[in-house]
Parts: structure tokens; sequence; C-alpha cells
């Protein structure tokens, strides 16, 4: 079910990617197409049931139904650099704002 | 000498280099020269291929770095391409020396890394790198367009690789080759929608059309040093990456196989089309670039490393010096217009002379290192039994040639008298800048030479299937 609602996370960030013309809305919309690719990273690692996959007292064997700990390790390095990627736009927005005194990239054509 | 080094080194540099800001040129001056010297190293003391094994972890469990063939080539020609780089364009680097030594690791570390995530991460520091380095042009609203297109296409190779790793259980490289060979025919199927991910993710770096629309807004006002970058180390190392997957990890065959070497088709021949009908010297350079971006494509997905990379290899040293004496001459005259160049280089032909032979390479002129490339896929294609990939080659090389040739005669003719000349406005280029563009324009140009001989010696009789070990059995025939 999670995997469905990370698919169309990923599809409405695509149509924002492809409809707007609002500098900050398409930072929003690549925000949207992360975040619903990290939320598919780790349901892939998802298992029903499942523990974390730490060794302690009690869970000391193998054969115990862990969670794949890989997915979340991943996940961790692409919100790092999802975070670098916005922050860079909002930057680089705002100097286009300075430049052109709008955020409408089809306003900016005309300047 | 360990291979790690040359990811750790440029990122020190780049650590030090924002700390002490003063001396960051000097930083990533010794970093590409580091590197330079220890890619030429590994290569001398190279025996045979091997996983560098980092942290402790063993192959499938860690991340680790592949040398083989393949990634010696591409470490070695990188950081040489990255050193003359920085030699020709170094005045440009005073406000990057933290961000081109991080693009120095990063591309160093995409062509060496046997990981599939890892590739992930060190395509998305050099593309945010690469951002970086696009904001020195004029118009940030290219970079933007850049910046979106980029990690949209980074986004859908994430998708992809994740979607692997469901089917197979592993992000290693070699591991994952091997599980597929053993996976039943079901699986293969599977792996559609997967293999479209990475190639859409992977098109955007290799500008392939449509996903390499971001290029000419980036490239037609770039000056020398993004100009040269973007489309000579960054372009190496996307394609080669390229090449790593398609060509060696995954063999396509049937529909899919079709379709992509329709799109790396489309993308020669539009490319060179649009190439020919410009009358800038960046914007044909640039449209040049993308098309020998398709033909490597090519010839990567019809299983043919060795050509893929020596045409790859013929392009991006000869763009390199091509993009930066068309850089500096539009800086010096303030237009990069053929025809208002006229005679640029008859009035310093040190600099007409490198990009002369690196254009005359393109062509594909016997004796130039282009002709051996060029040759060598063409037979490869036809020994294939394939005739009309070649004829659309062949034609597009005359396409080429007559563009090239075109500008050439331009940039060499003095014009008539009282005629507007580049000529005497070059006289505002700087000396030394000269010196050191025609000088290095020079030295490529030898090798281009030498390098098409040498391989031209032994073409046909090499069993050779990396471009070390031709080069290597080249030497040894002589």
């Amino acid at each position: 079910m999670i995997q469905y609602f990370s698919i169309v996370l990923l599809l409405i960030g695509i149509y924002g990617l492809l409809t707007q013309k609002h500098t900050i809305r398409l930072v929003a919309a690549l925000n949207i197409f992360e975040i619903g690719l990290n939320v598919f990273i780790i349901s892939v690692g998802y298992v029903r049931g499942g523990i974390a996959p730490i060794l302690t007292s009690q869970a000391n064997t193998s054969a115990l139904l862990y969670v794949d700990p890989l997915p979340q390790a991943l996940v961790l390095t692409s919100i790092v650099i999802g975070v670098g990627i916005t922050a860079l736009a909002l930057a680089l927005a705002r100097r286009m704002y300075k430049t052109y005194g709008t955020y409408n990239l089809d306003e900016m054509e005309g300047k | 000498m360990n291979p790690i080094l040359l990811i750790a080194v440029p990122l020190l540099a780049a650590l030090f280099a924002v700390a002490f800001k003063k001396i960051g040129r000097v930083l990533l001056g010794m970093a590409a020269v580091f590197n330079f010297a220890a890619a030429l190293m590994i290569t001398i003391w190279y025996v045979e291929p091997q996983v560098i094994v980092i942290g402790g972890f063993r192959p499938p469990f860690g991340v680790s770095l592949v040398l083989d063939g393949y990634s010696l080539t591409g470490v070695l020609l990188l950081n040489a391409i990255f050193a003359l780089i920085m030699l020709m364009s170094f005045r440009h680097t005073s406000k990057l020396a933290a961000v081109l030594s991080i693009t120095l690791a990063a591309l160093n570390g995409m062509v060496l890394t046997g990981d599939l995530f890892n590739l992930f991460v060190f395509m998305e520091i050099g593309a945010i790198a690469a951002y970086i380095i696009t904001t020195a042009n004029r118009d940030l609203r290219h970079t933007f367009n850049y910046l979106i297109v980029g990690s949209l296409g980074s986004g859908l190779f994430l998708f992809g690789v994740i979607l692997l790793y469901t089917l197979f259980g592993t992000l290693n490289m070699g591991d994952m080759q091997s599980k597929m060979a053993a996976s039943p025919a079901p699986m293969q199927q599977a792996l559609i929608l997967p293999l479209v991910l990475l190639f859409a993710g992977l098109a955007v770096e290799t500008k392939l059309i449509p996903f390499g629309g971001w290029v000419r807004g980036v490239l037609k006002d770039a000056n020398p040093l993004t100009g040269s970058l973007i489309v000579s180390a960054y372009a190496f190392a996307a394609l080669l990456v390229f090449g790593r997957i398609f060509g060696e990890m995954f063999v396509l065959s049937g529909a899919l196989l079709t379709a992509f070497t329709i799109v790396a088709a489309a993308t020669l021949v539009l490319a060179e089309a649009s190439a020919f009908s410009r009358r800038t010297l960046r914007e044909t350079l640039l449209y040049s670039s993308i098309a020998q971006s398709g033909l490597v494509v090519l010839l990567f997905l019809n299983h043919m490393a060795l050509p893929a990379v020596l045409v790859l290899i013929s392009n991006v040293v000869s763009k390199l010096i091509l993009f930066t004496v068309s850089g500096q001459l539009a800086e010096a005259c303030g237009t990069d217009e053929t025809d208002r160049l006229q005679g640029a280089f008859f009035r310093y032909p040190l600099l007409g002379v490198g990009f002369t032979i690196a254009a005359l390479s393109l062509i594909g002129i016997p004796l130039f290192f282009g002709f051996s490339a060029k040759l060598n896929a063409l037979s490869a294609l036809f020994g294939q039994g394939n005739w009309i990939l070649p004829a659309v080659i062949l034609l597009m090389g005359v396409v080429e040639g007559v563009y090239y040739i075109r500008i050439l005669s331009a940039l060499w003719h003095a014009g008539q008298e009282g005629e507007t000349s580049a000529k005497d406005k070059l006289a505002q280029f700087p000396p030394v800048r000269q010196a050191v563009t025609g000088i290095v324009g020079l030295v490529i140009a030898l090798l281009i030479v030498s390098a098409g001989i040498v391989t031209l010696s032994s073409f046909g009789t090499s069993g050779a299937n990396d471009f070390i070990t031709l080069i290597r059995q080249s030497l040894g025939g002589m």
C-alpha cells in the first residue's frame, strides 16, 4: 500500500516539474518527487512484523524476522543529497529574483 | 598505490580549500597534479584487474572500487584532461577551487566504483559541483534548468537502482551481474523498467535527445573552464559509466535494444544537423559533442566497448582543445561567430595548429587518432553484418567534415582588405594565455597524431579489449 502512495507522490512531483513555471514551485515539485522516492526506498526494506536489525540479548539469532537495514542507510544519504540540491536551487531562485524581479521563468524571458 | 587516493586526496584538498581560501587554487593545482601522477603510476604498475576493498567489508557487503583496463583508461585520461583544463583555464578557477577539487574526486569515484548506489552518490556530488560551476555563466536560468533536469534524471536513476536491489538483493555491480546471469527468464522481463529508468537517468548527463535539452543554454556562452569541463571531463566520466552499465553489466537485446539504439541514432543525426546549421563556434561544438555522445552510446549498446572507448577518447581530447580555444577567442574578440572571427588563426597560428589538428582528427582524416577510432568502430559494425548504422555514421561523418572545414577555412582566412577581421582584435589577447593554450594544444595535437599512428599500426591484429592493452600491444609491436 505504501508503495502505491510513493508512486502517487512521484507522479505528482513529475507533473509539477513538467507544468510549473514558478521557480519555488518547481523546487517544491522536486521535493515531492524526492519524498516519493525516499518513501519507496524505505518501503523496500519493510517487513511486516519485523524487528530492528540490532543484536541484543533477546534478539541474538539470525533466524528472527528482521527488517532490511540497507534501504534505511540508503535513504539517509538520499535525504542529505536532496537537502543539498534544494538549498542550491533556492539560492539560485533567490539570485534570479534579484536579477529579474520575479520568480516566474516565463516573465524572466522578456527581461 | 591505492586508487582510493584518487578520490581521497582531492576531497582533502577541497576541505582545506574551504578553510584556507587564499591557497585554494594552489591546493587545487596540487590535487590535479597528484592525481595525474598517481594515475600514471597506477597504470605503469598495473598487472591484472583487482577489486579494492574499503573499510574491511569484503564485496558484495561493502562498497568497493574496481580497477581493470576499462576504469584504468578512465582514470588515466580523466586526470590528464582535468590537469590540462586547469592549466589552460587557471585564471577562471579563483572562486571555484573547492568545487573543482570535489569535481575531481566525484569524477574519479564515478569511474572507479563497483557499487551502484555509490555510483549514484558520486554522480550527485559531481552534478552539484557542475551546477555551481555553470553559475559562472551570465544567465542563471540555464543553470536552474540544468539543476531541475539533472535532479529528475538522478531521481530516475536512483529509482532504477532500488528496483534492481529488490530484484537481486545486492548493489555490487559484479555480484549483480553474476546473479543476473543465473536468473530465470521471467526475471529478465522484470528488468525492463529498471533499465529504462537507468537509461533515462544517464541520458541527462550523456546529453541524449530529448534529455540533453539543458546543454545549449549552459554551453553556448560558456567560458573556457565551464565549456571544456562539461564537454570533456564530465562527458568522459558519464559515458564511461554508461558503458560500464549498458556495455558490460546488462547486455541488451530485442525491443529494448532497438528502442535505445533509435534514441542514440536520433541524437547523432539531429545533433549533427543542428551543428551544421549553427554559425557560432561554441554552439557548433556543443551540438557536435552531443552527436558524438550519441555515437558512443550507439556503440556501447551494440556491444562494442573498445571502439566506443576509442571514439570517446578521440572526441573528448579533441573537444578539450576546441572548446578552450573557442572560449578564449570569444573572450578576446567579444564574439564567437565564425564569420566575425575570420583570420583569427592567421594572426596567431600556434592557437590554430592545435585547433586544426583536433578538428581534422574528429573529421576522421587518416593518421590522426580520430581516424583509427572511426575505422575501428565501422569495421566492428560491418563485422556484425550491420549495414544501416555504418551508413548513418559515414553520412554524419560527411556532415561533420563539412562544418569543421567551413570553420577552419574561415578562421585561417585573413579576409579581403577592408573587411572586418578578428586578426586586429586578437592583439588584445594576452600573449601568456595564447602561449599556454597554444603549447598545450600543440602537445595534444602531437598526442593525437602519435596515438593515431601507433594504434593504426596494430589495427586489425590486436586482440585487445581495452585501451590500455591496445596501447601496450601497439607499443610492444613497434
